[in-house]
Parts: structure tokens; C-alpha cells; sequence
């Protein structure tokens, strides 16, 4: 098919000005406002404990100190959290605080200096109360509660062999009888598999500024957020405010991964506006965005599964615990969603399952790329490789033989009926790998020598190993989920679209601007994009699970087709023509049957403002999923659709100190259609960094509630050292109903790394590592065991 | 106390406390907000400069110890529209994502480029190997400053 725009690589619309170093960030614009005021925060000095008082006398003598407040400055003020509001804007005296990110009182200064000078003669006094410390300590009997609140009815259909005082909430799953499954079966595999606390390590901290509109009694927040109108909603309810009382402005943002979906900066630097009546800032570094924000929820998750000799999965029996850390944020949708994914993308005719969000007094977990579905891949994974290594067949060949086809059913009973591409992703990645499914895996020789390890020939293992994903994008789930674009012809002779949704550096203003170019056949060049903000910008729905694409992709294309037809009608009009004899190219409509019938676009809009007629084109994107049965999590269509992915990864092992290097990737990605595919290459090789820091050197190490290495020295973010060049297939497929037959990818390509990752240091060196990281450490320990 | 440099070809001298970072010196004192800061340790890259020819991580250089130096920062390299060979190439080869750690990451690899012409792929992984970038697993950022070194070498040849 002949495209303009769609399917090419064009310019990231953002580039320019990154690499310029104009692009404005949320501390770029610090200087636009004249004496800003500094916030610090003072955090909770234990991770379990009961202010019992506090003490800001000494502190407000310290010179430049404007005003510290603390809960008892804001008796009307609510919880906030994005899905049960069980999370103190300002921990008051004889409440709880419930980890060390708590806030108990607020700084404001005139310099930075005198705030953090002052923060530190706050004094507090606590009641310690013991710390739960993690998964299993919460679920003992006898142990601390950690809220005595019950947001949660949880449906409780629980084993009662662990305690369920800190259980959050539960997920049950539900499809066939996994005991006539294990019956039918010849062989029953089970295994535990773990994962870590990761953090997202966007390169941008959490950051803000706000001001305050006396007159209008409104509060302009001007600090990243993944979903403007979301974050409005929680500011606003938490204050008691009317929602239009709180605006927010998206400057540029520096990576988000998850980690600012979640309210931060935004409820404090609110209150402190309004009470001030001056615009005040409030910077994190680094160390307080480990210790405040969220983390990727650290699982244990139990697999048995019954297969037959022939390699044919007859039952899958799953359970998942999360550490869901002090609150909720995102957990309650991420252990939903971890769980059904819990086949990963394999025909299972019986399936049974649990989940359950546990609070506990670590950092909180939320969102992170993958949102759950990437510790279930890696628990998924592993498993099926450690299925086939006990069946003695070729891991490729029993994923091409379990995988998903047209007419299969997932974990929740919906049929998958339109584009899957599971067996694709695994032919794809195993053509570029070299690896023959029906044979040999196909390692090829790698020069030891040429590794990053610098280790003797003798002392390198080499092993490779594959995994294959599912995941299903949008929020799913019977969860209300749209995006609303605007489209305007302006008087600068440019196309505007109006969207708020976040780019976050992934892209979604460059494909809409491709969507927009080809819809209207005009130049990328004529196009540009308003900044999101709650007051200009309708709500787009977050740049999370996979959506921005998909949802926003369509409703900007619809919203240019609705213009495209406004023009052909009132230039039909202008004409005196009929539509079939129309066209619009180039800025310009034209009639293809009289040449002096021929106007700009512009021209066209003038004319028609003259009559007072507004040019202008409006799209929404409301697909309908349904809410699963609560008690067998089936449904008729539980996700809009699912996207595929396969990699290939080799690894070489210095036996000599357990290092592991990666040496070559290569990924299959079902993509229904690249919008942009250098953008989704961007994706693969970014995602895949990330899948290798959750291998290989990424935890966040808490110990009783404190975590140990908030920094980027001990918390390990791959480097370009640790990164390998990577081969990618994109599977260009029909069938979805994305823009053009898009799919969502962003997620996808993170999940399948680290389980192939596992899978080749098992083949390389015979040992299954179900608990990540694969540090070093592990590994000669490891080796020295056997 | 007064200290005085040269940054992006200009003699600077302003007042500057002791224990000032040069780079809220760069960014606060002198408005060139294009280095950004990540992690205020040294350790992310993300607040890169050129000082006297060597790549710094600006936050750990106080703002003393500029007295007397040459500075180069993001904004010296552009001139007017006409983008630099690396901004040029960081944008051709789809490098940018989030673009946070790019004016660092492109300071880095400019110092490279003036001491080595044309790198192989794992001198210039070595080079950047203490500039952290989070979104785009440096494949494309490594194919940008390959891309880059060949446009340079081929304009002075």
C-alpha cells in the first residue's frame, strides 16, 4: 500500500530541541518565575511507627524560612492514590506513617539551603511499631497490620493457610478443571518463581512548580504527569477542590516508565501555593524519588502445570503474591493483571488462579513497563524452558506447539479472533537467530575474547536461550478507557492537534503527527502539537499500559477524518462541486474537474471564519472491554487486543567470577503496523536494556523497610557496556484495530528479556535461576555448589 | 568571591559562593538550562560539560575550580539553524527518546570525536559508558555518533 507518512521513518518531532538543549523541562522554567519559593519535604523517620508529635519551633528560626506546615495546618485534607485513596498527603499527629517516603511536614523557604537547613531541626516524636518487612512476614499470623482500614472488599475466595490481614485485595481466576487437567496429564511441573523491587530510574526525578491565580482561586502545577487529567482528579479531591481549581501544564518530560503516574510533587506544592500566594518549587533528587515514588512490585509466583509426553499443556495452576509495599497506587491492578497473564501466550484448557496484593511497610509498589505481566513473563517462561528441559524437547519447538492461534482462549475465555502472531514472533526471531525449531538452537561461536568479560577462553560458558510474551494492552478490564483529540487549521498556516496525551519520550506526539500527515496528505512540517494541559487539552487517558498508540492514534485519526470531511463539505459547497470530484494534497483542495477550483486550506478557513463557521475536526477512541466475573475472571473480551514478542538471547558466563554478558539479541515484535519504525526499533533496544538491568544487576535492596541503595552507584541501570546491538524483525500482520492496524508495543518489549536471559545462562551453564537478579555473586556461588 | 572563564567562547566572570556547583553555576547563574542534572552524584553522566578538554560531570565540579577554565556546554554547538554533525545525527538515527541525557551524552561524544576520528563500535561504547541513558538501550545513540564521526572526518577531508 502507497503511504505518506505511515510507515516511514520520519524525524522525531521532539528531536530538534533535545539535542539543542531548548527543549524546557519542569527545572527549565524556574527562572520564568520571579522569587520562587523552595519546598523540601520532611519524611517519615521510621517505616512503621505513630507521630506522636512534632516540633517545627527551631526550624522556623532559621533565616529564609517562609512557612512549614504539617497536617494540622490542613484539617479538611483526604487521602489521595490512583486507585484506592489510602495515602496520607501529610501524616498528622497519632496517624500512622507507613514507610520512610511518608511526609510529615512541608518546608518553605527562599533559598533551598535555608529549607534543607531547617528541615533538619524538625523534630519528631514517633511510637515505633514493628516493621513488616516483606511478602512473608506479612502474611504470618499474629503479624502488624498495616492498615486497619478495609478499602478493599476483597472477594476472599483466599486458602486460608496464611493470614489475610495485610491482603490488599485478591483476583481469582477461573476456566475448565485444572484437576481433571493434572489427571490427564503425564507429567505435573511446579516451581516458585521471585522477583525484585525495581525501580523505573527515569533520568528526570520528580519535579515542580506551582502558582496561584488569587482571583480566579485556581493553582497552576506545572510538573510531569503520565496522565494530566487523572492527576487533577486526585489533586482536586484531596483538597476539596473543584477539579477546574487545579490546572496542570505538561512542560517536557525526562522518562516516566511508570514511576509518574502516581501523584508526587503535585498535592504539596498545591496547598503551599494557595496558603502563600507565591509560586514555589519542589525538586526531588535522587535518592527521595527511590525513597518516595513507586517501585515494580517484587513477586512470588507459583506455577503447576500439567502436561502430556508429547509436550501438549493439559492444566496451568497459578499463584501470585505482590509486595504492594505501604500503599496501594497501582497494586490492585497490577496483580490483576499479572495473573491474567499467567500462561504467558500458551493454549491452556484449564486454568486456576489467585492473586493477592499484600501491604507491607516497603516503598509502595506501582507501575513499571510491563505493570505486572513482566514478573508473570519471567515466571511464565522459566517455567515452560524448565518443562521442556524435563521432557527433552527443544524449547522453541514446545512454545510453537502450545502457542496461540486464531480461536484460542486466553486465561479469561476471550477468543482471540484477530491478529495473533505468538507462532510468528517465535519463526521471526528464530530466522534471525539462526535457530531451527524443528533441530539444533543454533548457537553460533562467539570470540570469548571479544566479550566484555576479559576472561580466559576456558573460563567462558556460552548458552542460549528464548522466551515468548503476551500482552494485553489498554487498561482492559471493563475499565472506562478513551482518548478525545482535538484538530485545528491556525492562522499560522499550520494543522494543530489538541491532545494531552504525555509523551514521556516514546513518541506518541511523532505518530500522530504521522496519522495526521497521511490522513490529511499534508507534510509532517505543516503539523504541530499543543502542550498538554488540563484547561486546553482534552482528557487522552495516561501514557501507560501500552495505550497512547492505539487510543490516541485512533482518536487523532478520526479527529482528521472529521476535519477532512468538514473540508470536503463546505469546499464542495465553495466549489460548487461533488465530493468524488475532489482531493485534498499539500495544504491545498482542489477539484479535480475545474482547475481554478483550488484553495489553501487556510484560505478555506478564513473564508469560512468570515461566515463564522469554525474548521475544526474532533475524534474519540471508547473501545468496550467488560469487567471479569469476580469469581472466575472470565469475559467475553477482557483486553482490546494482545501483541506477541520473541527473543532470542546469547549469553557468555565468566565462570570464573559468575559475570554474564549479553552478546547478541534478537527479537520478533508483532506490531500489526510500525506508525513509526525506527521509533518502535527505539522501543525493542530500550525495553530490552531494561528486561537486561531486571536480569542481570537491577534491585532495589530494602531491608526493614529501608532501603539500602538509593543511588546509581549501587542501584545498577545497564550502561552502554552492558548493551548489545540488537536484531529485530517487526511482524507486520493485519487484523488489529489500531490506527492503520497499529498495535501497542511499548510494554511488550521489555517482558521477554530477562526469562530468555535465565534461559541461557541455564543452557550455558545448567543452572536455573528462578529468582532475580542474576548477580555474580549467585552465580559463583552457584557453580561452586555443584 | 570572583571567578572568571570562558564558557561557549565567552569571557564570563561572576560571583560565585565556594561550595556552588558549576552546574547551577551553568544553569541558574548563567540561564543555560540545556544540561540537565540526574542524580547529583556523579554517577548518571546526565549533567555532562567540557572542561579544558575533558568531559566533566558538572555537579561534582565546584564552581571555584572553574577559575581560569574553557567551558563547553550543549548550547555552544549549534550555530544559528545549522545543527552540529552529532545533534544532526542523534536525530537522523532516531537516538532521542526522552531526551534528557542527550546534552550530556552528545558532550561526552564530542570530546571523543575531537581525540579519536573514527571509532569502532566498542571504543565508542567504552567512551560513553559513564553516561547513563534509560529509554533507548544506546544502540541508536551509538549508531548516531558512528554516523556522526563519518560525516566529520569526510567534511575535513
Amino acid at each position: 500500500m502507497s503511504r505518506r507518512t505511515v510507515g516511514k521513518e520520519i524525524k522525531k518531532v521532539d528531536a530538534r530541541e533535545k539535542v539543542t538543549g531548548e527543549a524546557l523541562y519542569t527545572e527549565d522554567l524556574t527562572s520564568d518565575f520571579g522569587g520562587v519559593l523552595h519546598m523540601r519535604v520532611k519524611r517519615a523517620p521510621h517505616p512503621h511507627a505513630y507521630l506522636r508529635d512534632i516540633d517545627t519551633s527551631k526550624a522556623e528560626e532559621v533565616p529564609g524560612v517562609v512557612e512549614i506546615f504539617t497536617a494540622s495546618d490542613f484539617p479538611e485534607l483526604k487521602n489521595f492514590g490512583l486507585i484506592i485513596k489510602d495515602q496520607p498527603v501529610l501524616v498528622g499527629i497519632d496517624e500512622k506513617m507507613r514507610y520512610l517516603g511518608d511526609a510529615l511536614a512541608l518546608v518553605v523557604a527562599e533559598s533551598d539551603k535555608a529549607a534543607l537547613r531547617a528541615r533538619e531541626l524538625i523534630e519528631v516524636e514517633i511510637e515505633e511499631l514493628e516493621v513488616v518487612d516483606g511478602l512473608e512476614k506479612a502474611l504470618e499470623e499474629d503479624c502488624p497490620v498495616v492498615h486497619d482500614e478495609e478499602y478493599i472488599e476483597a472477594t476472599h475466595y483466599i486458602d486460608p493457610d496464611f493470614c489475610c490481614d495485610n491482603v490488599l485485595c485478591d483476583h481469582p481466576l477461573q476456566r475448565g478443571d485444572v484437576e481433571a487437567g493434572f489427571a490427564e496429564a503425564d507429567y505435573v511441573i511446579e516451581g516458585e518463581y521471585r522477583t525484585q523491587f525495581l525501580d523505573q530510574v527515569p533520568l528526570q526525578v520528580e519535579k515542580g512548580i506551582a502558582d496561584y491565580d488569587r482571583e480566579n482561586d485556581v493553582i497552576t502545577i506545572w510538573a510531569a504527569s503520565q496522565w494530566l487529567h487523572d492527576t487533577q482528579a486526585d489533586v482536586a479531591q484531596a483538597m476539596g477542590l473543584e477539579k477546574d481549581q487545579i490546572r496542570i501544564k505538561q512542560p517536557e518530560i525526562g522518562g516516566a516508565f511508570g514511576k509518574k503516574e502516581d501523584v508526587s510533587v503535585h498535592i504539596h506544592l498545591a496547598l503551599a501555593v494557595r496558603e502563600l500566594r507565591r509560586p514555589v518549587q519542589l525538586i526531588y533528587n535522587r535518592e527521595e524519588s527511590f525513597l518516595a515514588q513507586s517501585k515494580r512490585h517484587a513477586m512470588i509466583i507459583r506455577h503447576k502445570t500439567g502436561v502430556t509426553e508429547e509436550g501438549e499443556l493439559t492444566a496451568w495452576q497459578t499463584e501470585v503474591f505482590g509486595d504492594t509495599g505501604a500503599y496501594a497506587s497501582s497494586g490492585p491492578a497490577v496483580l490483576q493483571k499479572s495473573l491474567y497473564h499467567c500462561t504467558g501466550p500458551y493454549d491452556v484448557p484449564n486454568v486456576k488462579g489467585n492473586s493477592y496484593a499484600v501491604y507491607t511497610n516497603n516503598p509502595y509498589g506501582g507501575a513499571m513497563r510491563g505493570f505486572g505481566a513482566t514478573q508473570m513473563g519471567f515466571a511464565y517462561e522459566s517455567h515452560i524452558d524448565r518443562i521442556a528441559a524435563e521432557l527433552d524437547i527443544d524449547p522453541a519447538q514446545l512454545r510453537h506447539k502450545n502457542a496461540y492461534r486464531k480461536g484460542s482462549l486466553t486465561p479469561n475465555g476471550q477468543e482471540l479472533n484477530q491478529s495473533v502472531n505468538a507462532v510468528e514472533t517465535i519463526e521471526g526471531a528464530a530466522e534471525l537467530a539462526g535457530w531451527d525449531i524443528e533441530g539444533d538452537h543454533g548457537l553460533p561461536a562467539i570470540d570469548p575474547t571479544s566479550t566484555p568479560l576479559e576472561a580466559d577462553e576456558e573460563d567462558i560458558a556460552l548458552g542460549r536461550g528464548m522466551a515468548t510474551i503476551m500482552f494485553g494492552f489498554g487498561y482492559g478490564e471493563g475499565f472506562p478507557d478513551h482518548s478525545i483529540a482535538e484538530i485545528e487549521l491556525t492562522e499560522d498556516e499550520t494543522v494543530r492537534i489538541r491532545t494531552s496525551a504525555a509523551d514521556v519520550g516514546q513518541g506518541v506526539r511523532t505518530v500522530v503527527t504521522q496519522i495526521v500527515s497521511e490522513v490529511l496528505k499534508i507534510d509532517p512540517g505543516f503539523i504541530e502539537l499543543v502542550r498538554g494541559d488540563t484547561h486546553t487539552t482534552r482528557n487522552a487517558g495516561s501514557t501507560s499500559a501500552t495505550r497512547q498508540t492505539y487510543f490516541t492514534g485512533n482518536a487523532v485519526k478520526e479527529a482528521a477524518e472529521d476535519l477532512l470531511g468538514e473540508i470536503y463539505h463546505y469546499a464542495s459547497r465553495e466549489f460548487g462541486t461533488n465530493h468524488p470530484e475532489m482531493a485534498v494534497k499539500d495544504g491545498r483542495v482542489y477539484s479535480h474537474v475545474n482547475s481554478e477550483d483550488d484553495m489553501s486550506l487556510w484560505e478555506l478557513n478564513d473564508r469560512l471564519a468570515r461566515q463564522g463557521v469554525e474548521l475544526k475536526g474532533r475524534g474519540t477512541f471508547f473501545p468496550k472491554t467488560y469487567k471479569p466475573d469476580t469469581r472466575t475472571g472470565q469475559a467475553e473480551k477482557v483486553y482490546v487486543d494482545y501483541t506477541f514478542h520473541t527473543q532470542i538471547v546469547d549469553v557468555a558466563v565468566d565462570l570464573s567470577t559468575g559475570l554474564i554478558s549479553v552478546e547478541n539479541v534478537y527479537s520478533g515484535l508483532d506490531v500489526g503496523q510500525a506508525i513509526n519504525p525506527q521509533g518502535v526499533e527505539g522501543q525493542i533496544e530500550g525495553g530490552t536494556a531494561q528486561g537486561i538491568g531486571m536480569a542481570l544487576t537491577e534491585e532495589v535492596v530494602v531491608e526493614d523497610g529501608v532501603i539500602q541503595n538509593p543511588d546509581l552507584s549501587r542501584y545498577l541501570v545497564p550502561t552502554s557496556m552492558d548493551c548489545p546491538d540488537i536484531e529485530s524483525v517487526l511482524i507486520e500482520n493485519a487484523g488489529s484495530d489500531g490506527p492503520f492496524g497499529a498495535k501497542g508495543i511499548g510494554e511488550p518489549t521489555t517482558i521477554a528479556t530477562a526469562p530468555a536471559i535465565a534461559n541461557a545462562v541455564y543452557d550455558a551453564i545448567g543452572i536455573r535461576f528462578n529468582q532475580l537478579p542474576i548477580k555474580p555473586e549467585r552465580v559463583k556461588a552457584e557453580l561452586e555448589r555443584q | 568571591m570572583e571567578i572568571t572563564f570562558t564558557i561557549n567562547d565567552e569571557e564570563r566572570t561572576v560571583d560565585a559562593t565556594p561550595d556552588q556547583r558549576l552546574l547551577d553555576l551553568i544553569r541558574e547563574d548563567l540561564g543555560l538550562t540545556g544540561t540537565k542534572e540526574g542524580c547529583g552524584k556523579g554517577e548518571c553522566g546526565v549533567c555532562t560539560v567540557i572542561m579544558d578538554g575533558e568531559p566533566v560531570t558538572s555537579c561534582l565540579v565546584l564552581a571555584p575550580q572553574a577559575d581560569g577554565a574553557e567551558i563547553e556546554t550543549i548550547e555552544n554547538l549549534a550555530e544559528g539553524d545549522d545543527l552540529h554533525p552529532l545533534q544532526e545525527s542523534f536525530v537522523e538515527n532516531g537516538a532521542v527518546q526522552c531526551g534528557f541525557c542527550i546534552p550530556g551524552m552528545i558532550m561526552t561524544a564530542k570530546q571523543l570525536l575531537q581525540e579519536e576520528r573514527n571509532p569502532d563500535r566498542d571504543r565508542i561504547r567504552q567512551a560513553l559508558a559513564g553516561n547513563i541513558c534509560r529509554c533507548t538501550g544506546y544502540d541508536k545513540i551509538i549508531d548516531a555518533v558512528e554516523d556522526a564521526a563519518q560525516k566529520m572526518s569526510g567534511g575535513e577531508a
